[in-house]
């Protein structure tokens, strides 16, 4: 299993066992929901996720980080159960490194898909019963064919590819119409947006998902707590800094709410 | 014949000197610690001989092929476990080279009746400040500073005089190459 380069498999050995037991949840509030979005922009894709965590109606966290990078090229972002969906994102990204490094060379982009895909499958006990769903996007960049990706999963591990954009989590029902909305009758295709015109796009989404979605954290100002958006390139992942989120959300955003 | 313990010392004897003689063939591995990282130099006619085995963690060797495998897979597979299991900041050269390899190496060394590892390793690590790095040549782990070498020991020591100068320089300069072509990824990524 080393020497084949499949960590998974190397952890399973020693013992590791990956998700919850499928037990039934009892009705236990388990921290979860969001709004995460992925769309493609001129330069290759842009990623977003809100910061807030619920349980119930209580809100258990407003700094998370739901778009985490698994390496250079690649990203995943979270929706579901926070506690299954960060040890995939450790597993994944050490998978993914000890792939490299023990083959001498980078993991294709589909085998990551697959990866995240066996991950899923693994899970779909703890899914099926209630404590430990995910629905996460990928998305990276495929250096064969020279373009940006994005997938998004379902709970049980089917991986779709999102053309234009995916998104998941409890407040993309109502980003979902607006993206078909603005790629189909807007000023222009969400794949044309300047690097800027995106992330504005991006703020006004998560914004909208938040008035009318609890579990969705959406920006506040005094507390200086601005969703995180990555963008992917070629030449790898770039975080959007909070001074520009800032400089966007007052520019692009504030004016009309 | 091998119970007799002169006769054992005189085994473990003349295993050293026959891996002495298969590395005389070896081309070295050199390290340089310098400000902004660690350079890991040798001269391959094909065969890989540095590797990265870690986030701050990177081997380099010469020897037989296949035992330069085998220790790196170990190695590989302790570093990612461990990482994963409790975090990569515990993932440290020392720990790797004391707990993991260095029995290894030993035991295979001591056992007269099965063939050693016919490889040395230098194991290098990036210290979490600028300027501190951490260069082992196998046996232990120590802030050896300026370079570190692998190969034929006697010559290389007698040489490293002479060539440090040297070899300081092209450690500089090939450290200004790295950082203009990949400026983005920092001192890591010159190991």
């Amino acid at each position: 299993m080393g020497m084949q380069g499949d960590f998974f498999q190397l952890l399973k050995a020693q013992g590791y066992h990956f998700g919850a037991s499928g037990g039934e949840s009892h009705d236990q509030q388990f921290t979860t929901a969001t709004t995460i979005l992925a769309f493609k922009y001129r330069d290759g894709v842009l990623v977003a996720g809100d910061r807030r965590a619920t349980a119930g109606n209580m809100v258990m966290y407003d700094r998370t980080d739901k778009v985490l990078e698994i390496d250079r090229h690649s990203v995943m972002a979270i929706a579901g159960v926070p506690a299954t969906a960060y040890e995939m994102v450790r597993i994944l990204e050490h998978s993914f490194k000890y792939y490299r490094r023990t083959q001498l060379q980078e993991l294709s982009f589909e085998g990551k898909l697959r990866a995240v895909s066996k991950l899923l499958k693994d899970n779909v006990a703890a899914a099926l019963a209630g404590t430990g769903a995910v629905a996460p996007i990928f998305a990276g960049y495929d250096f064969e064919q020279e373009t940006a990706k994005i997938y998004f999963y379902d709970i049980l591990g089917a991986e779709f590819e999102g053309v234009e954009y995916a998104v998941s989590g409890s407040g993309s029902p109502t980003i979902r119409g607006i993206l078909h909305y603005v790629n189909t009758w807007g000023d222009q295709l969400l794949s044309a947006m300047t690097e800027e015109q995106s992330t504005v796009q991006a703020l006004r989404l998560l914004t909208s998902a938040a008035e009318f979605d609890s579990a969705t954290g959406g920006v506040n100002r005094e507390a200086n707590l601005y969703p995180v958006i990555k963008l992917i390139t070629a030449q790898g992942i770039r975080t959007m800094p909070e001074a520009d989120l800032k400089r966007h959300f007052e520019a692009g955003v504030a004016r009309s709410i | 014949m091998y119970e007799e313990p002169y006769k054992w010392v005189e085994a473990v004897g003349n295993r050293r000197q026959y891996l002495d003689e298969q590395f005389k063939q070896g081309s070295p591995v050199v390290a340089l610690a310098y400000e902004a990282g660690i350079l890991l130099l040798t001269v391959s006619k094909g065969t890989p001989k540095l590797y990265e085995i870690y986030d701050r963690l990177a081997l380099g060797g010469m020897g037989h092929p296949a035992d330069l495998e085998k220790l790196r897979f170990s190695l590989l597979e302790m570093a990612h476990v461990e990482g994963f299991n409790r975090s990569p900041s515990d993932v440290t050269g020392s720990r790797m080279v004391k707990y993991g390899i260095a029995p290894v190496i030993k035991q295979a060394f001591e056992e007269v009746f099965k063939a050693p590892f016919i490889v040395k390793i230098l194991l290098t690590e990036l210290g979490a400040k600028a300027g501190k790095a951490l260069l082992g040549d196998g046996r232990h782990l120590r802030e050896l500073g300026r370079a570190a070498f692998t190969g034929d020991g006697e010559h290389l020591d007698a040489a490293a005089a002479g060539v440090r100068n040297k070899l300081v320089q092209v450690a500089e300069i090939a450290g200004h190459v790295a950082r203009e072509n990949i400026s983005h990824r920092g001192p890591a990524a010159l190991i």
